[in-house]
């Protein structure tokens, strides 16, 4: 299969251009290459000219801010089908982070002015792009609610409770990533984890399979713990902090 | 609410907002055409989450705040607009609900642009859509910036870079003389994600530094101990 076929095939079936005619597909893929990057590769430094976006086919990526005294800090993870570096599409813009990649991971980099450009003829496009700024804008919203206003335990057994499938009389949840990742997307330092972890075990929380595996005996006493609201199911509640979280 | 035409004072301030900026002035001039300056007096509303996002907002005078409010009811202070500039662009232009709510702190006067008209202008006017973008973008800055603190700054730092940054977007000393004040010390715990209890030992800390006067009101008293303790 070609490169253009292949790139063109990832960018239908994402959540981003889904809905975009054949067309449009076809003109954006034109404008993409494959990337391929080992673990703990620069992608984007923060404060370089925006050059590209980059669309996450497979791994985990690491995103780190750096603030006005130079200090930085992790500030998400972001793993496959995720969009990066949307400030490409302004004039003569920097990065705002720098992302490096925790895996192998495989990204379809697209070209930030011709992607522009390509906007300035599509409205409709346009508008979508828009749409996937606010929808961003949105899940950092909710991060930043969930930072001020729960516990670490509160946002660890959120993140649990939104992966979390049915087991005999219980709900386990498979950890896909290593512990200190987990932390740190979450946004706590590896200790803060072990004691949430511990705090959680005070609410029917166990670890199994040498900690891959954790076990929530009661689900909506977990829910209710964590403040998730009586109104609508904890799962959707849960998926939507996940998101946020 | 009484609302009253645009000013040609109204009209500079309005230009020199990046979003609308980018239109260029006879296009700016059409977009404002039917618009007018509303004035809103503290306590009201100018919108609540869940409205439909049909307008995006500039700023004129006055100081606003943001709320989220939880399931439980529980507000968080997600922001406090003091500064001219527009705000709720990003909802409107995807035409979504507003995610939080919009309390006017005190009095204010504000332009509401109407989401169509702008949108039926940028359609004219595809070649400053990356402007709007970087509009757009200012916002992620925004919010990188607060997650970052949240994450990695301590208490006292968080309420020392705020009264910094709270006195720089005033551009004024803020010391009860001027008729302007920090917010209530409550709101400004919600604010940097604290609780109130956590607030008034970091407060003590910063009062023992000589960097702050924590009441009746707060008062920077030593900028330059309190931009070192930011850090």
């Amino acid at each position: 299969m070609r490169d253009i076929d292949r790139i063109s095939s990832v960018l239908q079936s994402g959540r981003y251009f889904k809905n975009w005619p054949q067309d449009d597909i076809l003109e954006l893929a034109s404008l993409c290459t494959w990337g391929r990057y080992e673990p703990d590769t620069v992608m984007i430094r923060a404060e370089d000219p925006a050059s590209a976006l980059f669309l996450i086919v497979n791994g985990h990526v690491e995103l780190s801010y750096t603030d006005g005294d130079g200090k930085d800090g992790v500030i998400d993870l972001l793993g496959d089908g995720q969009l990066v570096g949307e400030c490409a599409l302004a004039p003569d813009a920097c990065y705002a982070v720098s992302i490096k990649t925790l895996d192998a991971t495989t990204a379809i980099r697209i070209d930030g002015a011709a992607f522009a450009d390509f906007l300035s003829a599509h409205f409709d496009r346009a508008l979508t792009m828009m749409s996937v700024v606010t929808e961003r804008l949105c899940q950092m919203l909710r991060q930043t609610e969930e930072l001020k206003c729960r516990s670490a335990a509160q946002r660890l057994g959120i993140y649990l409770l939104a992966d979390a499938v049915p087991v005999g009389d219980a709900h386990e949840t498979p950890l896909t990533m290593e512990k200190s990742a987990l932390a740190r997307k979450i946004g706590m330092t590896s200790e803060t984890f072990s004691r949430a972890l511990k705090k959680l075990s005070e609410h029917g929380v166990s670890q199994h399979s040498s900690g891959h595996i954790i076990r929530i005996a009661d689900t909506e006493m977990l829910a209710e713990w964590c403040g998730l609201s009586n109104s609508g199911t904890w799962e959707e509640q849960s998926d939507g902090f996940k998101v946020a979280i | 609410m009484v609302s009253r035409s645009l000013s040609s004072a109204d009209h500079d301030v309005i230009s020199q907002v990046p979003l609308l900026a980018a239109l260029g002035e006879e296009r700016l001039n059409t977009l404002l055409g039917t618009c007018k300056v509303e004035s809103h007096a503290r306590g009201e509303h100018l919108f609540r989450a869940g409205d439909v996002a049909e307008y995006f907002y500039i700023l004129l005078s006055g100081h606003l705040r943001l709320v989220k409010t939880s399931a439980q009811g529980d507000e968080t202070v997600m922001h406090f607009l003091t500064e001219a500039g527009s705000f709720a662009e990003a909802v409107s232009f995807a035409g979504r609900s507003y995610p939080v709510e919009c309390q006017v702190v005190e009095n204010c006067e504000i332009v509401a642009i109407p989401r169509t008209a702008y949108l039926g202008i940028l359609k004219s006017a595809p070649d400053v859509l990356g402007d709007v973008l970087a509009s757009l973008l200012r916002w992620e800055r925004f919010f990188l910036e607060e997650i970052y603190k949240l994450r990695h700054t301590r208490p006292i730092q968080r309420i020392a870079a705020f009264l910094i940054d709270f006195e720089d977007r005033n551009g004024a000393t803020i010391d009860g003389a001027s008729g302007k004040n920090f917010p209530d010390k409550r709101q400004i715990a919600s604010r940097i994600g604290i609780t109130p209890e956590t607030f008034s030992r970091s407060l003590r800390k910063l009062e023992a530094t000589g960097a702050i006067s924590a009441g009746p009101k707060l008062q920077v008293l030593d900028r330059a101990a309190l931009l070192e303790l930011a850090r």
